[in-house]
């Protein structure tokens, strides 16, 4: 998953069925997360403080990761015997697998597999960045990796667990859990450029696990792959035709990298076709805008809460943003029943009403006020926050879908040019 | 300019079989320069590249070939759909860096159409099909675009592959500045003409997997 599977986030608290829990192995690890919890304060008072940025270090070359928030990139979980109904063969004798088994093809021909090396250019472009710009760089590496690698672990996961029942499936995750092991290391190696690389490992047993019922796992992740390729596509194409604004060289392997992304997002277009129950009711429609609006919220707010970071590439956010979310809404056109009518002047209207919102709360947070003065002054933002999001949510919508599963509940004309052939 | 020169250096890669001949199943496709040969000069170093045309299956042999065909606007034009070229160019890759003798072409205005009134009354023309011998890749393509109509057809390439009209580059109208609003510029008009029947796809084409070598080439089809 690229950086935008952090898009989820919202979702997760918003999503009235979600909940947070922590698995098994987090309990039995709790205590010990305390005490390196504790140890990290005492040491950040101390010296393990990057002197170049002053980000917190858990031990030497080690970053502490990032604090979570509403908005941060999550790790996730699923209901793995629902998941397991759904695409067991032996359950389900008639699941069609032909667009599965295609898509399967795609991974084990490994396009990418010798994609990912790196050169002697990484660590002296490091160098060369500094100041401010070093810190935003290190953040981006961090949520990026961060999220890359949460898409591992469930993908991972899903592998190991439907291995026997669904077997197609299973071996497609494990594929794609090796994708999404490729691009955060990648990104985490990156991070040892600037000295700070993430302990993986802690993270898997200390960070919170969200969970999620599998077809929210099919909405949320399909729309978190796409928007991932439409992200590094455009950062791709931007820089090569801005050469000079290529501060570093990742950017340069965006291209290879988020074909991946966009084969990730394709399978879950399978199953969901596989699973049409997903995509033709009144349910589905409802959550596939509300998936929709809460990915592009999600990534309007983050991408604008540090906007220095895409002007130093030489974008402009909001318009680099506006481009992301109009493409990843035609592409999500082409599978789920519904969509945000995003050209409608209102969307931006409202994404920007929740813009200013945030950015005073964002405000409110770091003010000296008490914590209760500071949610009294939240109170009616937050009123406000909600107000925009439910009225893009009944905003007109426009009906959409695959050919092959919504043609003809939405009557739609091959001669339409809105459709065609 | 990125470190293409020490990947190309060495590339020298003669031609072993007779061109336009037949090896085996294997043919190799006559084309309008079945050799391409470029020298450039870099970090003062000569750098001269052989490519060997690109070999295709047997064109003379019968056999089902599958396609995807659509509107020649949304297959060769549309704004979202410009991943489509890149997964063309990607999987072009994978075949040089894998030796596979090329399955997949672009063709215009198919004539075998023309035998199918009632499909090509479904499909608003001018039109361009995907086609290929690979029908697992067919069902992807389907998965990928969508509002594609996917079929089959038996016959041989050198019947099947023929088209009634190519698609020009300057086929579609100009992008219109104000309405273009992507922080890139379009893939180049034309980019599909490197996989036609016939065209010899290793035109162009950077002999190298690293990301860093020499821009442009392979993967913008400029």
């Amino acid at each position: 998953m690229a950086s935008s599977v952090l898009s989820m986030s919202l979702s997760a608290s918003l999503a009235g069925k979600s909940k947070v829990f922590s698995s098994k192995t987090n309990k039995s690890i709790s205590s010990n997360r305390k005490v390196s919890k504790i140890t990290t304060t005492v040491r950040a008072t101390g010296t393990m403080v990057d002197d170049k940025t002053g980000i917190k270090k858990m031990r030497d070359g080690i970053k502490e990761a990032a604090d979570e928030n509403l908005l941060t990139p999550r790790f996730y979980t699923t209901d793995f015997d629902e998941m397991e109904q759904l695409f067991s063969t032996e359950i389900n004798p008639n699941l069609d697998e032909s667009e599965i088994f295609s898509i399967l093809n795609e991974f084990r021909d490994d396009f990418n597999q010798k994609h990912f090396v790196r050169n002697d250019e990484f660590k002296a472009a490091a160098d060369g960045i500094q100041g401010e710009q070093r810190r935003i760089f290190i953040e981006f590496l961090e949520r990026s990796c961060t999220a890359e690698f949460s898409g591992f672990l469930l993908y991972k996961e899903l592998g190991r667990r439907l291995k026997k029942t669904a077997p197609t499936v299973a071996e497609i995750f494990t594929l794609m859990s090796r994708d999404e092991a490729r691009h955060a290391g990648f990104l985490n190696k990156a991070m040892s450029d600037f000295n700070l690389a993430l302990d993986l490992g802690f993270l898997t047993k200390n960070r919170q696990y969200t969970f999620f019922k599998p077809k929210f796992i099919m909405y949320a992740t399909y729309l978190s792959e796409k928007i991932g390729y439409w992200r590094y596509i455009s950062i791709y194409r931007h820089l090569q035709a801005n050469p000079d604004d290529q501060l570093y060289p990742i950017f340069k392997y965006f291209e290879n990298w988020c074909q991946d992304e966009n084969r990730h997002g394709d399978f879950f277009s399978a199953i969901l076709k596989a699973r049409p129950e997903f995509l033709n009711d009144t349910e589905a429609k409802l959550w596939s805008r509300f998936f929709c609006l809460s990915v592009y919220v999600t990534m309007y707010l983050n991408d604008h809460s540090r906007s220095e970071f895409y002007e130093s590439l030489g974008m402009d956010t909001t318009k680099f943003n506006m481009h992301v979310i109009h493409q990843t809404n035609k592409t999500t056109a082409t599978i789920f029943p519904q969509v945000i009518d995003t050209y409608n002047p209102a969307f931006k209207a409202g994404l920007d009403g929740m813009l200013a919102a945030n950015q005073k709360m964002a405000a409110i947070s770091k003010s000296d006020d008490s914590d209760i003065a500071k949610a009294l002054a939240k109170a009616p933002l937050l009123a406000t926050f909600a107000a925009e999001l439910v009225k893009l949510m009944i905003m007109k919508p426009v009906d959409s879908g695959s050919v092959d599963t919504n043609l003809e509940d939405h009557h739609m004309d091959v001669n339409d040019p809105a459709f065609m052939y | 300019m990125f470190a293409a020169a020490s990947s190309l250096t060495t590339t020298t890669i003669s031609s072993k079989s007779s061109l336009g001949g037949y090896r085996g199943k294997e043919v190799v496709q006559k084309s309008r320069s079945s050799m391409m040969r470029s020298t450039a000069r870099r970090n003062n170093v000569n750098v001269v590249v052989r490519a060997e045309a690109q070999k295709t299956i047997d064109m003379n042999e019968s056999r089902t070939y599958y396609f995807c065909i659509a509107n020649a606007d949304f297959m060769l034009n549309d704004e979202n759909n410009e991943h489509f070229p890149e997964i063309l160019r990607e999987r072009r890759r994978f075949y040089r860096e894998t030796e596979k003798l090329q399955d997949f072409w672009i063709v215009p205005n198919p004539t075998f159409l023309d035998a199918m009134p009632e499909i090509k009354k479904k499909i608003r023309q001018p039109c361009v099909a995907v086609m290929t011998t690979d029908e697992v890749w067919n069902t992807f393509i389907k998965l990928r675009m969508d509002r594609v109509y996917k079929g089959s057809v038996e016959g041989t390439g050198a019947e099947l592959l023929k088209s009634n009209e190519l698609i020009a580059a300057d086929a579609f109208p100009p992008v219109d500045p104000a309405k273009w609003t992507a922080p890139y510029n379009k893939y180049s008009p034309g980019w599909w003409e490197v996989f036609y029947p016939g065209a010899d796809w290793t035109q162009g084409y950077q002999a190298t997997v690293n990301p860093l070598a020499e821009e442009g080439v392979e993967r913008t089809g400029a």
